[in-house]
């Protein structure tokens, strides 16, 4: 990592009525602020401004028309049935990870040294995995003939007589999509949560011993309340994995209209029927949704714990 | 007390089975696929090991003269470029704007720092369709720099988060001997600050690098043509391309996913130190 080249001296005394720190902090900031104010906010703020106009590239019409864009996305069919498949990937997806995450913070905790760290190395390699890629990976076992995992398996063992194309299935389709993206997002749910319970004084669960409480019970008064704030963030990130999931699904369905979420309709929207217009409309909605469930989370999660 | 031993040994056993098959059965089986012959995988009963063993399929991705090569290490170059330059480049930016957060107190620091953390939560398809027409307008969509431009932007929040609670945690005596050695500020970042966040900064490139690397969506709209498309791209074309291939298809995910794995495998102690005393505290 080498420093910017131009050099810059740093006032050894303050010059009345101008701060040095000032100058000094929105030179050092100054960088990454550009980008964000560019790359990220002015964007942002192009997207609602745009959701509230005419925007089609098959015609030259830019007019304001208000909430109409917002009317024709929320009325849409399509929209509409993405909506109910988010609300299950949302669903499946937080539960797995915060589940899995946490049951194996807990088991990790069981272990010692050299045990410990080689599951935590296994236990975080999915993180590694692009999401594209992760979706290629599971197709192998989901595959429809019976070259796939799942299919000759369950042949094998009779449990099916014939081969499935399980990604097809109305409600386990989407399930099983979310079950990849639980693979990938677990990692991340278990180095918070075993941050976390490493957090939590030894001599609480001492004292609690003393008292005569179970292992059970001493999970449920004790590190469950001081988890709080991790689950708030194993939870939030949950949910925008769910609300943003655009790479499994593309791989394992091909933007398959039963599928997709409300973001990746967005998509659809903007780089398919080429209406940027209920593209910017669809990315707002996904956006307040999403900010709506993290003031949730972090209003009635996330709470400061005192040891 | 005998009972509580063999109960945890059990807890022991079965989460160690569990987390075994659930973290590397998908990897597992397709490096069995990759190896295969496609007539082996419908063999019943089925067979968790590899019934014949070819390299045939990694040979076809990387030896150049095979014409599904070309494709492929295009992509895998591709990302090699856009994820190391990501990487480079969010450090280079945040790591002065990270020192100053932590150790420069001037007017409006807690307002900027608040707004660049929240950008975090602006997720990606939200600026996609404006950062598209900005590409377009300026003539720098399929470039390597706009690519790279974008992915810095979504890495900047969360780089910038780490680097300053690890740059915070320093004793502020540090820098005070320095600036009495008459070092000025980008020195004093370089030489002194970078090396002391040595965890913090390994466990920041290894985040931004798997995202970057990860990429999907923002190569997809922005880099979809072959000449700056990354891997991840490659992939799922390659998918459709070779439908029934499976072999070619899982040997192309499991290259695509060394330069990630490596990354992870190697700085396994550093990421995670540097994530749990730095972000999550």
């Amino acid at each position: 990592m080498s420093a910017p080249a131009i050099a810059v001296t740093a006032p050894t005394l303050p010059a009345p009525g101008r701060r040095p720190a000032d100058r000094l902090g929105w030179l050092l900031v100054a960088p990454a602020s550009i980008v964000i104010v560019a790359l990220v906010l002015y964007p942002t703020a192009v997207s609602v401004f745009g959701s509230f106009q005419h925007y089609s590239l098959t015609d030259q019409d830019r007019s304001f028309v208000g909430l109409q864009n917002y009317l024709t996305v929320l009325s849409d069919s399509e929209f509409q049935r993405a909506s109910v498949t988010t609300a299950l990937y949302f669903v499946v997806i937080s539960v797995g990870v915060l589940v899995i995450g946490l049951g194996m913070a807990l088991w990790l905790q069981t272990l010692r040294g050299v045990a410990r760290g080689l599951a935590l190395g296994v236990i975080i390699l999915p993180w590694a995995v692009p999401g594209t890629v992760s979706g290629l990976l599971w197709s192998f076992i989901f595959t429809p003939t019976g070259a796939g995992l799942l299919n000759s398996t369950l042949t094998s063992l009779h449990v099916i007589e014939s081969n499935q194309a399980w990604l097809n299935m109305p409600v386990l389709g989407p399930l099983l999509i979310a079950l990849t993206v639980v693979w990938g997002g677990t990692p991340l749910g278990v180095v918070i949560f075993l941050a976390a319970l490493e957090g939590i004084p030894r001599d609480l669960y001492a004292q609690s011993l003393v008292d005569g409480a179970s292992p059970a019970r001493q999970f449920w008064s004790i590190s469950l309340p001081l988890l709080r704030p991790a689950i708030a963030i194993v939870m939030l990130n949950a949910a925008t994995l769910a609300i943003g999931l655009f790479d499994q699904v593309y791989v394992l369905s091909g933007i398959d209209p039963s599928k997709i979420t409300i973001a990746a309709s967005m998509y659809l929207y903007a780089f398919r029927d080429f209406n940027f217009g209920l593209g910017f409309a669809a990315a707002v909605v996904a956006a307040l949704i999403t900010t709506a469930i993290a003031v949730f989370y972090l209003k009635a999660v996330y709470r400061e714990v005192e040891f | 007390m005998r009972h509580h031993l063999l109960r945890r040994r059990a807890i022991q056993t079965i989460g160690g089975a569990f987390v075994a098959v659930w973290s590397l059965l998908p990897i597992y089986w397709a490096l069995v696929v990759s190896v295969s012959q496609p007539s082996d995988l419908t063999i019943k009963p089925v067979s968790l090991l590899p019934r014949s063993f070819s390299l045939e399929n990694f040979m076809s991705l990387i030896v150049p003269s095979v014409g599904t090569a070309a494709a492929f290490l295009r992509g895998f170059g591709n990302s090699l470029i856009q994820a190391t330059g990501t990487t480079l480049v969010t450090l280079l930016i945040a790591l002065p704007a990270s020192y100053a957060f932590a150790r420069v107190h001037f007017r409006g620091s807690t307002v900027v720092l608040a707004v660049i953390t929240a950008t975090f939560a602006i997720p990606v398809y939200l600026v996609l369709i404006p950062l598209f027409q900005l590409g377009a307008a300026t003539g720098q969509l399929n470039t390597h720099q706009f690519e790279i431009l974008v992915l810095v932007s979504a890495a900047l929040p969360l780089s910038i988060w780490i680097l300053r609670s690890h740059i915070a945690s320093l004793p502020p005596d540090i820098e005070a001997a320095a600036k009495v050695d008459g070092a000025n500020t980008f020195v004093l970042i370089r030489s002194i600050i970078g090396p002391l966040i040595a965890p913090g900064l390994v466990a920041a490139a290894v985040v931004i690098f798997l995202g970057a690397w990860g990429a999907f969506l923002i190569p997809l709209v922005y880099a979809g043509a072959q000449g700056a498309q990354p891997v991840t791209v490659v992939i799922p074309t390659f998918a459709t391309q070779f439908s029934s291939n499976y072999g070619l298809k899982a040997a192309a995910g499991l290259l695509a996913m060394v330069p990630p794995l490596l990354l992870v495998g190697v700085l396994r102690r550093y990421l995670l130190a540097g994530l749990i005393s730095g972000a999550i505290r």
